[in-house]
C-alpha cells in the first residue's frame, strides 16, 4: 500500500517539474521569438541580415538599468524607456548602415551592421565594464502556485507579455494598413512605391518595430534572471538567427513557431540530458533541417538570398 | 616611428596575422565557388587539436603534426561539403555556423583533450615557419587561379546552371573547393595552437569564423591579396590604438565602420588590383626611359 503511494506522489512529483520545463522552454522560446522577428523582419524587407541587432537590444536593456540605478527611475518607467530607446538604436543602425550603402553591394550590410553592433558593444563595456550586473527583479505582484505548480510572478508576467507581444505583431503585420504596405515592399519595393507606398518610412517603421521586440525580449529575460552581461547579445543572437532560418526567412509566424520549438527543445535537453550537449542539439536539428528540407520547417517568403 | 616599426615587427603581431591570413585564405578558395563558409573556425579548432594530440599525446614532431592537421580537417570538410552543396546563400552561412558549434560543443565534451579545461603543451610554432606557409600558399593559390580547376570554380561562381552545361563537375569542384578551404583551416589551427602553448574550445568560436568572413569581405573578397591586406588592417589596427585604454576597442570600430561605408565593395577590386598594374608598368617604363637617357646624355 504504501509503496504504490510512494510511487504515485513521485510521479506526481515528475509531472509538476515536466511542467515547470514546459513553461521555462517556453519562455525561453518567446524570448528566441521576438528576437527572431526582428531579424526576420529585417530580413524580409531589405534581404539583408542585420548583424547589430544583438547589441542594440543588449545595449538598451543596459539603459533601462542606468536609468534604474543612476535616476532611480521606478521600474516599469525604466522598462518602457528602454524599449523604446531600442527602438530607436534600430533606427540609427538602418541610417548609418544600410541607407548609407548602395544597394548593389550586397555583402557590404553585414560589415557595416557588425561594427556598428561592435561600436555599441565596446560603449557599453567602457561604460558598465564586462561583468554581469543585477538588475532588480522584485515586482509588487504575487506568485502563482497552483497544487504543487509555483510560478514567480516575474515569470508568469514575461511569458503573458511575450505572448501579447507576439500576437500584436500578427495583427499588426496581417490585420492593418502598414501591415500591408510592409508585406507589399517585401515582395517588391519597386511596385510598392509605384503604388504610392513611402518605402522609407516603411523601412524606418520596420526597424523601429524589430528593435523594440528586441528591446522587450531582452528586458523581460534580465528580468526574470535578475541580472544583465554584455554576452547575452551573441549568447542569444546566434541562436535567434538559426531560430529564423528554421522558421524560414521572412516568415513571422513560422519565427514565432521555431522560437517556441527551440526553446523548449534546448530546456528539456538541459533537463533530461546534459547541459553541455544543448546547443549540439539545437544548431544539430539546424543542419539536419537545412539539408534535408531546404527552406527550413515552415515556408520562406524569399526566393533566393546573397 | 620606433614605435610604428616596433609594433609592425612584433614577434605576436607577425605571426597572428600570418595565421589569420591563411585561415582568410581558406574561407577565399571556399568562397571562389561562391560557398561563404562560416565554419572556418571549426576547421582551426579540429587542425589545432589534431595538430596538438599528435605533438603533445603522440610525440610527433611539428613537421608531421601539421600534414595531420591538415588531413584531418580536410576530411571533415570534404565530408561536411557533400550534405553542405543541398544548401545555398544565406542557408549555407546558417548551417556551416552550425558545424562549427558542433564541432566546439564536442571538443568542450571529449575528455581526450581536456574538455571545457582546454589542452595544453604545444609549442614550436616560429614567425618564420608562419610565413613559410604564407609564402607557399600564396604561390599555391596564383596555380590554383591559373589552373583549369579555378577557371571551373570562377565560372561556378558566376553562373552555376550555366556551368554545369558547358561540362564542368560542379558536386566535385564545389565540394573540392570547400576541403581545401577547411584543409587551409586545419594548418592554420595547427600553428596557433603551437604558438599559443594552450587552447580551449572556446577559442575558436563562431566569432572567430566571422571574423575572417569580415577580413575576407573588407579586404576584398575577387583577390587573394586583398582579403590578405584586410587581415592586416584588421588585425593591426587596434594594436596602434593602444594610447586611446578602454575607447580603443570603440575608435577601432568605428574606423572600421567608416572604412566599409568608404569602400562598400571591398579595399581592392579587380578595378584596382588592373590599375595598379598599369600603374607600376608606366612606372618601371618611365624609371626606364630616364635611365635610357641618362645613357643617351654620356
Amino acid at each position: 500500500m504504501s509503496l504504490v503511494r510512494h510511487i504515485t506522489e513521485k510521479d506526481s512529483l515528475m509531472l509538476i517539474l515536466f511542467i515547470q520545463q514546459i513553461i521555462n522552454g517556453l519562455m525561453l522560446g518567446s524570448m528566441y521569438a521576438l528576437i527572431a522577428i526582428g531579424y526576420t523582419l529585417v530580413l524580409g524587407i531589405l534581404h539583408m541580415l542585420n548583424m547589430a541587432h544583438p547589441q542594440v537590444y543588449m545595449a538598451s536593456a543596459f539603459f533601462g538599468l542606468a536609468m534604474v540605478n543612476f535616476l532611480s527611475m521606478p521600474i516599469w518607467l525604466a522598462i518602457l524607456l528602454a524599449v523604446i530607446v531600442a527602438g530607436l538604436l534600430s533606427n540609427l543602425v538602418e541610417i548609418t548602415c544600410f541607407r548609407a550603402i548602395d544597394k548593389k553591394y550586397l555583402e557590404a550590410p553585414l560589415l557595416t551592421t557588425f561594427f556598428m553592433g561592435l561600436v555599441l558593444e565596446f560603449v557599453v563595456t567602457a561604460i558598465y565594464g564586462s561583468d554581469p550586473k543585477a538588475f532588480p527583479s522584485q515586482l509588487p505582484i504575487g506568485d502563482i502556485q497552483i497544487g504543487g505548480l509555483y510560478i514567480p510572478s516575474v515569470q508568469m508576467l514575461a511569458l503573458s507579455l511575450s505572448i501579447l507581444l507576439m500576437l500584436a505583431v500578427d495583427f499588426l503585420l496581417y490585420h492593418t494598413k502598414l501591415g500591408r504596405a510592409v508585406r507589399a515592399v517585401a515582395i517588391d519595393p519597386t511596385i510598392a512605391s509605384l503604388l504610392g507606398i513611402n518605402v522609407n518610412m516603411v523601412v524606418t517603421a520596420v526597424f523601429f518595430v524589430s528593435g523594440f521586440l528586441g528591446g522587450a525580449a531582452a528586458i523581460l529575460a534580465a528580468l526574470r534572471m535578475g541580472s544583465l552581461s554584455i554576452g547575452m547579445a551573441w549568447g542569444w543572437g546566434l541562436k535567434s538567427i538559426a531560430v529564423m532560418v528554421m522558421g524560414g526567412m521572412g516568415n513571422v509566424r513560422g519565427a514565432m513557431a521555431a522560437g517556441l520549438i527551440v526553446g523548449l527543445m534546448e530546456v528539456l535537453s538541459i533537463a533530461y540530458w546534459s547541459a553541455s550537449y544543448s546547443d549540439l542539439v539545437i544548431w544539430g536539428a539546424l543542419i539536419l533541417i537545412l539539408t534535408v528540407k531546404k527552406g527550413g520547417l515552415f515556408k520562406s517568403e524569399l526566393r533566393d538570398l546573397l | 616611428m620606433v614605435e610604428f616599426a616596433s609594433i609592425l615587427f612584433s614577434n605576436d603581431n607577425l605571426v597572428f596575422v600570418g595565421i589569420n591570413i591563411i585561415a582568410t585564405w581558406g574561407v577565399y578558395v571556399a568562397f571562389m565557388t561562391h560557398q561563404i563558409s562560416l565554419a572556418q573556425g571549426g576547421f582551426m579548432a579540429i587542425g589545432a587539436y589534431m595538430a596538438g594530440a599528435a605533438t603533445v599525446k603522440w610525440g610527433m614532431p611539428l613537421g608531421m603534426a601539421i600534414p595531420v592537421a591538415i588531413l584531418s580537417s580536410g576530411f571533415i570538410g570534404v565530408a561536411f561539403g557533400y550534405p553542405a552543396l543541398r544548401t545555398r546563400g544565406l542557408y549555407l552561412v546558417m548551417v556551416t555556423l552550425g558545424l562549427n558549434e558542433v564541432i566546439r560543443v564536442i571538443f568542450q565534451n571529449v575528455p581526450y583533450w581536456g574538455g571545457q579545461l582546454g589542452f595544453q603543451g604545444m609549442r614550436g610554432t616560429t614567425v618564420g615557419l608562419v610565413w613559410t606557409f604564407v609564402l607557399i600558399l600564396g604561390i599555391f593559390i596564383i596555380m590554383l587561379e591559373k589552373s583549369r580547376f579555378g577557371k571551373a570554380c570562377r565560372a561556378i561562381f558566376e553562373d552555376e546552371i550555366a556551368s554545369s552545361t558547358a561540362g564542368i563537375n560542379i558536386v566535385y569542384v564545389k565540394v573540392a573547393s570547400f576541403g581545401i578551404g577547411a584543409a587551409m583551416g586545419g594548418l592554420s589551427g595547427a600553428l596557433y595552437a603551437h604558438y599559443m602553448f594552450y587552447i580551449e574550445p572556446n577559442n575558436f568560436g563562431m566569432m572567430l569564423s566571422i571574423q575572417f568572413l569580415l577580413y575576407l569581405i573588407l579586404g576584398g573578397h575577387q583577390t587573394f591579396w586583398g582579403c590578405a591586406l584586410g587581415v592586416a588592417i584588421l588585425t593591426y589596427l587596434p594594436e596602434y590604438l593602444r594610447w586611446a585604454y578602454q575607447w580603443r576597442m570603440v575608435i577601432y570600430a568605428i574606423l572600421a565602420l567608416v572604412l566599409v561605408t568608404l569602400r562598400p565593395q571591398g579595399i581592392i577590386t579587380i578595378e584596382t588590383s588592373v590599375k595598379l598594374k598599369s600603374f607600376i608598368n608606366r612606372l618601371v617604363a618611365k624609371l626606364h626611359g630616364t635611365l635610357h637617357n641618362m645613357d643617351g646624355g654620356e
